[in-house]
């Protein structure tokens, strides 16, 4: 299926007063994609997903949502963005089924309202309190209304601000499986600083630094990697050629990071072929994630992009 | 214009129980008053068929129902855009396909059917001397329509307080004043002469042609001006905090 693109962020910058806060974000996104946002407090993942869903003008820079101006194409652009803010923003006289109502009508969904609404409410969960008022709702269905009000017009991009924020284990897996599932007709950019819930649902992840994207790629999994460290010299052509080795990369003199085909090697066969071929193995230990290992280094304060 | 935000504004004003007490109140009061006015007019031997009674009951119950929107207006409009701001809701309203003209506006249309209606049973209590007495038509129409222009001003004054202050309470006191102020500029005006700039902005010195059953189109042009400028600059400061 070709890949559509959904978003497209170019040199994102923006200050309040004084303090910077954004310092020239790019990011890209296509249908399908999750991005998962990552970041500690204050680093600017609120500042962002409120620049991408149109609530703040940015400084500088550009965004484009299916290939529509943001600034220029003002409502072809926000209709087609769905934002949860990380504090719901609800009106708490509405019952949950007026509040989406009230969604569609903004979006000018006219005649399919009704639809859209028994819908999502059967999606996200919200049957039981359709007509509850908002003021009575627990933080749970709060949390799952906001989710519900950014999906109610089908949006092609879905902005998610620490959506799983107070919520209890099975509220939080339940929103974890909605999210991925939004994915496939969707992009999606999900913002949080719980490391469990990108690994659970992201294909993509960004960490924010002090305004900054520090580390962007697409999420592998890691339990075929290996950190070796060689004594002898050996290079990346060599390594990559024994058999069952699917993939090799210098990340300091002599430590090498290896991904190994299960199919064909496992990791026991790999350290004995490593100890009988004389290049002096001085370590192996299983790979350290990478995304783990940066946020530790941000949470300790010594990160150096 | 797009009618969610109209929808829903007007939800909240009719869940409010502030709404009910502002229009609960303001009815007793007129209505006792105009209770006095008909009583008064009656103990000085005149009847209700004779026609002092557009001067001595319509006139000043129309200045004081005038009075008492100016009071009440800061009340329905204060929470309209300030309490959005604080609570987080209005950052989010600016993420909806919704331009700064249509929420103010919609806000606005919201609070002027809460307003109108609140008039509509203002001007209800002094057409019961239809029945009986001998009322100035001319003179109660004008009185009705200045009152409703009137309102329509108010609204539009309190609406633009609550885009520029902070809370709700900051939108009442900076509006009030505001209000106060053009309704006493009126003095100035008597002081000076009708030619005054104090006259020429005063809310009450262009109600007195519509108490005295006079329509100048100087004096709607006023109002109507007046209202609009109000809901631009409230558009203004809407559409700068949004600053796309």
């Amino acid at each position: 299926m070709p890949q559509t693109s959904v978003l497209e962020v170019s040199g994102l910058t923006r200050a309040y007063g004084r303090k910077q806060i954004l310092r020239g974000i790019d990011m890209a996104l296509e249908q399908g994609q999750l991005l998962g946002l990552l970041g500690l407090n204050g680093a600017g993942k609120t500042t962002t997903l409120e620049l991408l869903a149109g609530a703040v003008a940015p400084d500088r820079g550009s965004i484009s949502v299916c290939g529509h101006d943001l600034q220029r194409s003002i409502s072809a652009a926000r209709s087609l963005i769905g934002y949860a803010p990380q504090i719901p923003a609800l009106f708490e006289d509405m019952c949950a089924e007026e509040f989406l109502a009230f969604r569609c009508r903004s979006h000018r969904l006219g005649g399919q309202s009704q639809a859209a609404v028994a819908k999502i409410c059967a999606r996200c969960g919200l049957d039981d309190v359709r007509t509850r008022p908002i003021r009575h709702l627990s933080i749970g269905y709060r949390q799952r209304l906001n989710i519900a009000q950014a999906l109610v017009h089908s949006p092609k991009l879905v902005l998610l601000d620490e959506p799983t924020g107070g919520l209890d284990p099975f509220q939080r897996r339940e929103t974890c499986s909605l999210i991925k599932d939004l994915a496939r007709s969707a992009g999606v950019v999900l913002s949080t600083h719980i490391l469990e819930d990108i690994r659970e649902v992201a294909t993509h992840v960004a960490v924010l630094h002090e305004g900054a994207i520090v580390y962007q790629a697409a999420q592998h999994r890691t339990e075929n990697q290996l950190r070796v460290r060689l004594a002898a010299p050996v290079t990346r052509l060599t390594l990559e050629r024994v058999m069952g080795v699917r993939h090799a990369q210098a990340i300091e003199h002599g430590a090498w990071l290896i991904e190994l085909d299960p199919a064909v090697m496992d990791i026991p066969r790999f350290a004995s072929f490593l100890t009988s071929s004389g290049w002096g193995l001085q370590e192996l230990a299983a790979a350290q994630e990478p995304l783990e290992a940066i946020f530790t280094d941000l949470a300790r304060g010594r990160f150096s992009p | 214009m797009n009618p969610s935000i109209l929808s829903a504004e007007l939800r909240r004003l009719f869940r409010s129980p502030l709404t009910w007490f502002t229009f609960a109140t303001i009815q007793l009061v007129m209505s006792t008053y105009y209770l006095l006015l008909v009583l008064r007019y009656l103990e000085q031997g005149a009847t209700l068929a004779s026609h002092g009674v557009t001067q001595e009951v319509l006139v000043p119950y129309f200045f004081t129902a005038n009075l008492c929107v100016m009071l009440s207006a800061p009340l329905l409009t204060m929470s309209s855009i300030a309490e959005e701001r604080r609570n987080g809701m209005l950052r989010f309203l600016f993420s909806m396909p919704l331009s700064g003209i249509s929420l103010v506006t919609g806000k606005w249309l919201a609070v002027c059917c809460v307003g109108l209606g609140m008039v509509a049973l203002l001007i209800c209590v002094p057409a019961t001397l239809f029945w009986g007495a001998s009322v100035d038509p001319g003179v109660f129409a004008s009185n009705a329509l200045g009152l409703i222009l009137f309102s329509a001003l108010q609204i539009s004054l309190g609406l633009c307080a609550s885009a520029l202050a902070r809370t709700p309470t900051g939108a009442a006191f900076t509006a009030l004043p505001i209000a106060a102020c053009l309704w006493l500029a009126d003095w100035a005006a008597r002081i000076d002469g009708d030619g005054s700039l104090a006259g020429g902005i005063s809310t009450l010195t262009r109600l007195r042609s519509f108490l005295h059953g006079l329509l100048h189109t100087a004096d709607i042009a006023y109002f109507v001006l007046f209202t609009l400028s109000l809901l631009g600059i409230a558009i203004l400061t809407v559409n700068l905090e949004r600053d796309w």
